[in-house]
Parts: C-alpha cells; structure tokens; sequence
C-alpha cells in the first residue's frame, strides 16, 4: 500500500513537471545586451548635452561681451526670498543645465527599469544551487520517513521524487517570474515608445542649438584673423580646424544617438519574444546593441576632443 | 505647433543663421559698405533672439515632458521591484516547506519509534 503511494506520489509529481516542461529558464543575455545599450545611449546624450552647455555658454560670454549694445545689470542676479534668484533675461545655457539635470533624472528611472529586467531575468534570482539543495533536502527527508515507515522504496526511487519535487517548484516559479517579465514589457512598452521619443526631441534641440553656436564660436576666430596677417593667422587656422572636428564629431554623436533611441522600441519588444522563443531572431536587440557599440567610440571622440568639458 | 514642427522650425532657423553670418564674412572679405555688413548684422542678431527664444520654449517643454515621464517609470520600477520580492518571497516559502517537511518526518520518526 505504502508503495503504491509513493509510485502514485511519483506520478502526480511527474504529472506536474510535464505541465510545466516547455517553461525552459529565461535568456537573460538579450536583456544584458539591452541595458548594456541604453547605458551607452545614456552616457552619450549626456557627453552631447555637456559639449553643447560648454558651447552655449561661451558663445553667449563671447556674443555678450562683443556686442557694444550689452549691458552689465543684464549680468545681474536678482536676489529672492529664502533661496529663489531670478535674472533680467536669463542667457539660454542656464536652461540647458536644468535640461541636463532632468534628462540625467530620465535616464536614471530608465536605466534602473533596464536593470530590473536584467535582475528579473537572471540566474541570481532563480539560482539553480537554490533547487538541488532542495533536492538533496527533500530527499533526505523522504528516505528518514521511508525507513521510519517501512516503506519499500529504493534510494533511486526517492531521489526521482525529490528531483521532480524540486523541479516542479523550479518551473513553478520560473513560471511565474516569466509571466511577471512579460507583463513588465507590456505595461512598459507605451513609456518605452515615449522615453525614445523624448530623446529624440531632444537630440532634435541640440542639434539645432549646436548649429546655432558654432556661428558664435566661429565669429571670434573670424574676427582674429582678419586682424592678423601672415604666420600669426596659424594660430587662428588651428583654432577653426579643431572647432570644426569638435562640431562635426558632435553632429557625429547626435546622429548615431537617434539611431540608438529609434532602435530602443523595437528591442524592447524583441525581449518578450526572448522570452517566449530562446531562438527568436531579436534583431532590434541587435541593431541597439551594434549602434550602442558605435556611439560608444564616438563620444570617446568627442571626449578626446573636447576633455574638460565632454565628462 | 508640435514639438516636431518647433524642431523643423528650429532647423531651418539655425541653417539660416549659419548662411547669414557667412554672408556677413563674405561681404567683408569683399570689402563691401560697412553699411551692407551693418543691415547683415541686425538681420542676424534678430534671428538669434528668435533662435533663442525657440530654444527655451522646446528647453522648458522637454523638461515638463520628461519629468512626467519620469514619475511613470518610477511607479512601474516600484511594480517591478514587487515582481522580485515576490519570486524571492515564493524561493523562501519553498525551502521552509522542504524545513518543515523535515520536522514532520522528525515527528514520524518518533511516532513510528513508538509504535510497538
């Protein structure tokens, strides 16, 4: 009888293991590959947001203080209650450091959703040593009763039940951690789309500020070399040669930024199907992946060529 | 106006900028009147105010955007965050059902000791 019910206890276990077969453990390297990227896209906006405060502040000192109409109480602060201040006309880089201070926010709250999803995927949180111990556990367990009841079980007969017990909890909860990750995407997908628009927006602005204050770096070099001649222009030559590597690497950055963020949408989908096929094609991953690679040796560019200011 | 539109506009105004302050060192180079620089220079300077102007528009709208969009994330990361607890919770009750498994064939044992 005793017997009977182990094989019965086998069965039933066996019967739930086969339920759950095909819940084969998450892939987390997608989602590695995926932070991995928006890392990298985070890092480059913000080396494109730095170049571009650095340039619009000196473009305005130099605007300002050539411009014979400027006014020194324009330079002003306007001293408020407790710590508020204000300025007559505030020059526009001051709106460009709260931009940046906002999007470093952004990026935060983005990059720790990618982390959590790396976490939610990974092997640290469903460890495999976690199950074998419960194994070994449940098998000791079962062989104790097995000889204090007299039931004839071999040794080969209780591990396969304490295996499959413990699987069955594995696959159990794998299940679970899979469901949770494929809602996670879905809730996430519509702010995913709005957080990629956004950046976007944004790499739009500074682009058109940046074209915008080369004008104003360029004039004051102009202005050099028309009063010098000869030999003493080379040093204006040098100036207007590295202002022109510094614009275009910056143009460089912002162009290979919109393909990352452009890419993000389509790999964040890509992770669901991770999830539901280990073989899925996941090129958007991909495609973020190669131009996070990209953007990751342009900004070190734009770093080398700007070094105090692209930090 | 769409944000898009004002960055199209924004586009198109720095273009122009560019082309204006290259007109102004091409007439220069050409020594033209210093009154011809002159109304190139006032063209410019008008365009920068504008260009300036758009910048802060976009600047303070971004900003209102993204700290919107920050709240959301923050909350679904707070939702996510639940998710692991809750696998991690489902980890533990699971080993304490294998420990308490344990006491209760500790009781058979003893039962069974007992049993003549």
């Amino acid at each position: 009888m005793s017997r009977k019910c182990l094989i019965f206890t086998n069965i039933l276990v066996l019967c739930l293991f086969l339920s759950a077969i095909g819940c084969a453990s998450v892939d987390s390297k997608p989602f590695v590959k995926f932070d991995s990227a928006v890392r990298e896209a985070g890092t480059g906006i913000d080396s494109a947001m730095s170049v571009n405060y650095d340039w619009t502040r000196s473009g305005f000192i130099e605007s300002f203080s050539n411009d014979p109409s400027s006014k020194f109480s324009k330079l002003i602060i306007q001293v408020g209650d407790k710590y508020s201040w204000s300025m007559q006309s505030p020059p526009i880089y001051l709106d460009i450091k709260r931009t940046r201070s906002a999007l470093n926010e952004l990026n935060n709250a983005f990059t720790e959703y990618a982390d959590l999803l790396v976490k939610l995927s990974g092997g640290e949180l469903i460890k495999t040593d976690t199950f074998d111990q419960l194994a070994k556990d449940l098998n000791k367990n079962a062989s104790d009763a097995s000889k204090a009841l007299q039931v004839s079980a071999t040794p080969t007969e209780l591990a396969f039940v304490s295996t499959a017990a413990s699987e069955a909890a594995r696959l159990y909860i794998e299940n679970k951690r899979q469901g949770h990750l494929i809602d996670a995407l879905e809730k996430n997908q519509e702010n995913v789309q709005k957080y990629s628009d956004l950046c976007i927006e944004l790499i739009h602005i500074i682009r058109g500020n940046i074209k915008t204050y080369y004008v104003e770096k360029y004039d004051p070099i102009a202005t050099a070399w028309n009063s010098t001649t000869g030999e003493k222009r080379r040093t204006q030559t040098e100036a207007m040669l590295t202002l022109n590597e510094r614009f275009t690497n910056a143009l460089g950055v912002l162009q290979e930024l919109e393909v990352t963020y452009s890419a993000i949408p389509k790999a964040h989908a890509d992770l669901s199907k991770a999830i539901k096929d280990n073989k899925s094609d996941l090129q958007g991953i991909q495609q973020l992946y190669s131009s996070g690679a990209r953007l990751q040796r342009l900004y070190s560019e734009l770093k080398k060529a700007n070094p105090d200011k692209a930090k | 106006m769409t944000i898009s539109e004002k960055n199209e506009l924004l586009d198109t105004l720095s273009i122009r900028y560019n082309r204006v302050n290259y007109l102004k060192i091409l007439a220069g180079e050409k020594k033209s009147s210093p009154d011809v620089i002159k109304q190139i220079e006032q063209r410019k300077n008008r365009l920068k105010t504008e260009i300036d102007k758009l910048l802060r528009d976009l600047y303070l709208n971004w900003i209102g955007d993204a700290a919107q969009l920050k709240n959301s994330l923050d909350s679904k990361n707070k939702e996510v965050n639940q998710c692991i607890a809750d696998i991690e919770k489902d980890i533990h009750i699971a080993q304490n059902i294998v420990k308490v498994l344990g006491y209760v064939d500790d009781v058979i044992n003893i039962a069974a000791a007992l049993i003549p």
